[in-house]
């Protein structure tokens, strides 16, 4: 899997979540290869995924007609789309257990090991959607934008997914294990989608907020 | 005929998938299938009498989700009373067809709430949800129960103990596999055996899981992993995109050779149908089980990993132990779990395969602390532990919360302990150590303490305890008062193998007291123990030459193969690096380059020079702030960061231990820090608490979800009127404002810092926050500030 996950990871991430600035010293660029290692020994890569039609009706938009989406984010997003793919996906348990126990015995690299997980979990996403058919529009999760985090429900229920790989829900709508993905994209390409990206629209200064490219 | 004498000698065969059966006849819509029972009975009730039809001997109810947390619309007992009718009229149906017994199951599948320590549903209030259902079933008429589709060990030992404490009717755990042979939480087939083969089911195996195709190692694992008989009712193929594909006859074949291996229940999962059990009926009318049951061993299990003990010893770390440790007493006596988590991790890194664990000192609630304990080792280590403590109740708590199959630490031969002890141990199908002493205290010959093992064994034996899982303790006396003593003692451990068959552990530094070189009476001692054949060393696993001996030992005993183990530890001794150069080092470049050893030294040099509270003020704080300063500029990282905190913590420790000698009170200040209500996420939170605790505030870490009343227990028990709040989440920051709210109101003078990857300054402010975190260090300047302004403790 590290081989396949590989073009989507993003070292510039790791570097951004330790507040590295410029370009990392080699120690610290060593400490992410094995940060890495560690990450890949730990995962063990599940997901589960469905196409949904996406009916537009009574002027709302809606997965297989079961899934209201009244958000104007998504009913921009999906403004080309016919289908959207709802696609869950982990990188398992054991790893949040190694992190805790490094942040206990040598906490700078349970940060560093906190990183990398993030962001592979982050590039399993991003490989799952490269393996969808044609061009698709951004990755979209609940509790983005004005999609609240309650939606995670609905969609946990239409690809049960705590049945077949293992994720669940806190009583906040949270994931645990952590490092894991829901996110939803649909076929086709979303003209606006630059403008409406959510760092681009965002006003917070957040630790996750990408630089312009 | 009842199913137990039922089940004697044959095959029996569950039914299939009710659920694949439903959606072939109607679209749910999200409809919860469970509902069906109520709503269309008639549906139900025709799928059962079909798989009864294709040979099923057992049909399972229609109550898979049928529990509080699941069943909201409709309350379980309701759901589980009509699926219950649902099964008995197409019993009755078919006795009208057919006089061959046939039995109903009460399904009881998962909660689908993760359970503490990973998630927040207590194990209490799961084993509620199981018992409700147990009680409907068994009032419902049902023969008998099956917990299914498992795949958190703690909730399958949880809902066994439902079933075995509510019922008296055979009960059935399977659990689902994934295709690296573990299930989601990490379960191995071999720990699973251990954990829940002495809790009495009456059989244990897989369901759901992967498809037939890949199961049969899996399955053979499990059949010479455990005495009971193994039930697998397995899927027709991943219950995803590719659509239960296999066909019946190959489902059949593969099952065929479960069976031949000794599997004795077979039955169907998703994708299975009538015409899979018809196939299934003439598998086990045509097959014959060939089981070869394993010889019994002892075994200590986590929820992911087991230790067996043969005659090669195994190393049981002792340091989780408070007595003579004031600092980690303190500790306990708050609530506080640091050094015991730290301490676990670091014995398992140095060789520890067992963890001894007690938390015993004045002033604990030790029937509170050890259950919590044991949770919070297991969130993060999958070591098996032992639960050690003389409060019965304490390890009765433990040993229901443990994940696994503990060692319990100790019974002895006197009356009160054995009546007190063994049902415990007997309930959880715990392993136990006995400890040779009784009434007349530790007798002084070997003979005697031969006589007191065989007496607890005996008792043991009598409560249906096997013999495998009593570990027997010779008990090391001093040489200092008697010089026969280690030879006793090593006496008495090798008469207990020879003469009854048990296996042995021992402590082994209580030998040296009162003697000079302790280490070297010590080793040698362990060395007797060994040679006389000590099973389980019971020893600071940081100490080299403790382990090396141990080690040493196995390679010389042909124990440890080809040495492979003493080479992979110790090849690399003559590589070594050399000790770093000295080299001329500021505190300042000593801490922020991470060097523990020069920090300490210069500390040490300050403290002849100058008071302890000026090195504090004048030294240490300056040095943190730079190191702050320069994170917040970019010129340092985040790991650089935690790595001068954590070396600053050496020097403190060494400015707070002068200030205790000299009576002075060490702390500047008492801070409770949670993650809020909702948010699970806690790394943020982890480093701050880092970052506060070197700079000299006690802080109190409330862990991720806390509830507002929660908080503001914690700062009333202890005293502290400064909170640290963390989100990352923007919905969860409505439970950070109610959390400012509530202590707002309740403690007026309280000052709050916020902190968590969705908020800013001007968000903070509306919330209510006093100040806001954007960096670990910004908040150990809001405590600066807000103890300056109100109370400064120093």
């Amino acid at each position: 899997m590290r081989k396949a996950l590989a073009p989507w990871i993003d070292k510039a991430d790791i570097y951004r979540f330790l507040h590295v600035h410029g370009e990392p010293p080699e120690d610290l660029q060593l400490a992410v290869e094995q940060g890495l290692e560690e990450v890949f020994a730990a995962a063990v890569f599940r997901f589960v995924q469905k196409e949904a039609v996406l009916i537009r009706q009574n002027g709302g938009i809606s997965l297989d007609g079961e899934i209201p989406l009244p958000y104007p984010s998504l009913e921009k997003l999906f403004q080309n789309s016919r289908t959207v793919y709802v696609i869950a996906c982990t990188i398992g348990p054991e790893i949040m257990r190694r992190i805790k126990r490094a942040l206990l015995t040598d906490a700078a690299n349970g940060v560093i090991i906190d990183a990398c997980a993030s962001v592979v979990a982050d590039a399993y996403a991003a490989y799952l959607q490269s393996e969808l058919p044609g061009e698709t529009t951004m990755r979209f999760s609940p509790g983005y934008g004005d999609v609240p985090l309650h939606l995670q429900r609905d969609l946990f229920a239409y690809l049960d997914i705590t049945k077949r790989i293992g994720i669940y829900l806190s009583k906040g709508d949270l994931m645990i294990p952590e490092k894991s993905v829901v996110f939803m994209a649909g076929d086709g390409v979303c003209e606006t989608e630059e403008a409406h990206s959510l760092c681009a629209n965002c006003t917070n200064d957040c630790a996750y907020r990408k630089e312009a490219q | 005929m009842n199913f137990q004498e039922f089940m004697k000698n044959r095959t029996i065969v569950f039914d299939g998938a009710m659920g694949t059966q439903i959606q072939a006849r109607m679209d749910l819509k999200g409809t919860p299938p469970d509902h069906l029972s109520i709503t269309h009975p008639e549906m139900i009730t025709a799928i059962h009498l079909d798989y009864l039809r294709a040979g099923a001997d057992v049909i399972i109810t229609n109550t898979f989700g049928a529990n509080r947390l699941k069943a909201k619309e409709i309350a379980p007992d309701a759901l589980i009373r009509a699926a219950v009718v649902c099964a008995k009229e197409a019993k009755a149906s078919y006795a009208k067809e057919n006089d061959r017994p046939v039995f109903i199951a009460l399904d009881l599948g998962p909660i689908g709430t993760l359970l503490e320590p990973s998630g927040s549903l207590t194990l209490e209030d799961a084993y509620d949800l199981y018992k409700e259902q147990v009680l409907t079933g068994v009032d419902a008429g049902v023969d008998l129960l099956l917990v299914e589709t498992q795949t958190d060990l703690v909730e399958a030992k949880c809902a066994l103990l439902a079933c075995r404490e509510n019922a008296d009717l055979p009960v059935f755990v399977t659990m689902s596999y994934e295709d690296n042979g573990r299930t989601f939480t990490g379960t191995d087939p071999v720990s699973m055996a251990v954990t829940l083969e002495g809790m009495g089911p009456d059989a244990i195996g897989f369901n759901c899981s992967f498809g037939t195709r890949q199961m049969l190692p899996l399955v053979e694992e499990l059949l010479q992993a455990t005495r009971l008989p193994v039930m697998v009712q397995p899927n027709a193929g991943l219950p995803d995109a590719s659509g239960h594909a296999q066909t019946d006859a190959a489902f059949a074949a593969d099952l065929r050779a479960f069976v031949e291996k000794g599997v004795q229940m077979i039955g169907g999962c998703c994708g299975t149908g009538p015409a899979t059990i018809r196939a299934l009926r003439k598998v086990a009318d045509t097959t014959g089980r060939k089981r070869t049951v394993p010889a019994p061993q002892t075994r200590i299990a986590s929820f992911a990993k087991t230790v067996i003990v043969e005659d090669d010893p195994v190393i049981v770390g002792e340091r989780i132990n408070p007595t003579g440790k004031k600092a980690f007493q303190a500790e306990l006596r708050e609530g506080r779990v640091d050094t015991l988590l730290r301490e676990a991790v670091l014995q398992t890194e140095e060789g520890a395969r067992i963890l001894d664990v007690n938390t015993g000192a004045a002033g604990v609630d030790e029937a509170l602390m050890l259950p919590m304990a044991i949770k919070e080792i297991q969130a993060i280590l999958d070591t098996p532990l032992m639960l050690d403590s003389s409060n019965t109740e304490a390890l009765e708590k433990a040993a229901r919360a443990y994940n696994g199959k503990p060692l319990i630490n100790s019974v002895n031969g006197k009356e009160e302990s054995l009546a007190a002890v063994l049902p415990v141990v007997k309930k959880y199908g715990a392993c136990v150590l006995a400890l040779t002493l009784d009434d007349d205290g530790i007798p002084d010959t070997a003979d005697k303490r031969v006589e007191i093992a065989g007496k607890i064994l005996s008792r043991a034996l009598a409560l249906g305890i096997p013999k495998e899982n009593i570990i027997v303790d010779c008990l090391t006396m001093t040489v200092s008062t008697g010089q026969d003593n280690a030879r006793i003692t090593a006496e008495a451990v090798r008469r207990v193998q020879q003469e009854l068959g048990l296996k042995t552990a021992l402590g082994v530094s209580n030998v040296s007291f009162g003697l000079p070189n302790r280490a070297a009476v010590n080793r040698t001692f362990l060395q007797m123990a060994l040679e006389a054949g000590l099973h389980l060393p019971i020893i600071n696993p940081g100490d080299r030459q403790m382990t090396e001996t141990v080690a040493s030992y196995r390679v010389l005993y042909g124990k440890d193969k080809e040495a492979s183990d003493f080479i992979a530890k110790y090849a690399q001794m003559k590589n070594a690096a050399p000790a770093a150069t000295q080299k001329e080092t500021t505190l300042y470049s000593a801490i922020a380059g991470g060097l523990r050893t020069e920090t300490e030294q210069l500390t040490r040099a300050l403290l002849e020079e100058k008071e302890p509270l000026a090195i504090i003020e004048e030294d240490l704080i300056p040095v943190l702030n730079e190191i702050g300063k320069k994170f917040e500029t970019g010129e340092l990282y985040l790991p650089q960061l935690i790595r001068a905190s954590e070396t600053v913590k050496g020097a403190f420790d060494l400015v707070k231990e002068k200030l205790q000698q000299e009576g002075t009170g060490v702390s500047k200040g008492k801070i409770v820090l949670a993650t809020v209500q909702h948010d699970v996420h806690d790394i943020g939170k982890n480093i701050v608490k880092i970052v506060l605790e070197n700079y000299g505030y006690d802080v109190y870490d409330l862990g991720k979800d806390v509830a507002p009343e929660t908080v503001l227990a914690a700062c009333r028990e202890q005293d502290a009127n400064f909170v640290g709040l963390s989100a990352l989440m923007t919905t969860t920051v409505v439970s950070m404002q109610k959390t400012i709210a509530l202590l707002k109101q309740e403690i007026p003078d309280v000052g709050v810092v916020v902190g968590g990857a969705v908020l800013n300054e001007r968000f903070a402010k509306e919330i209510g926050a006093d100040y806001y975190g954007k960096h670990p260090t910004d908040t150990a300047n809001a405590a600066q500030k807000h103890f300056r302004n109100r109370r400064t403790p120093l």
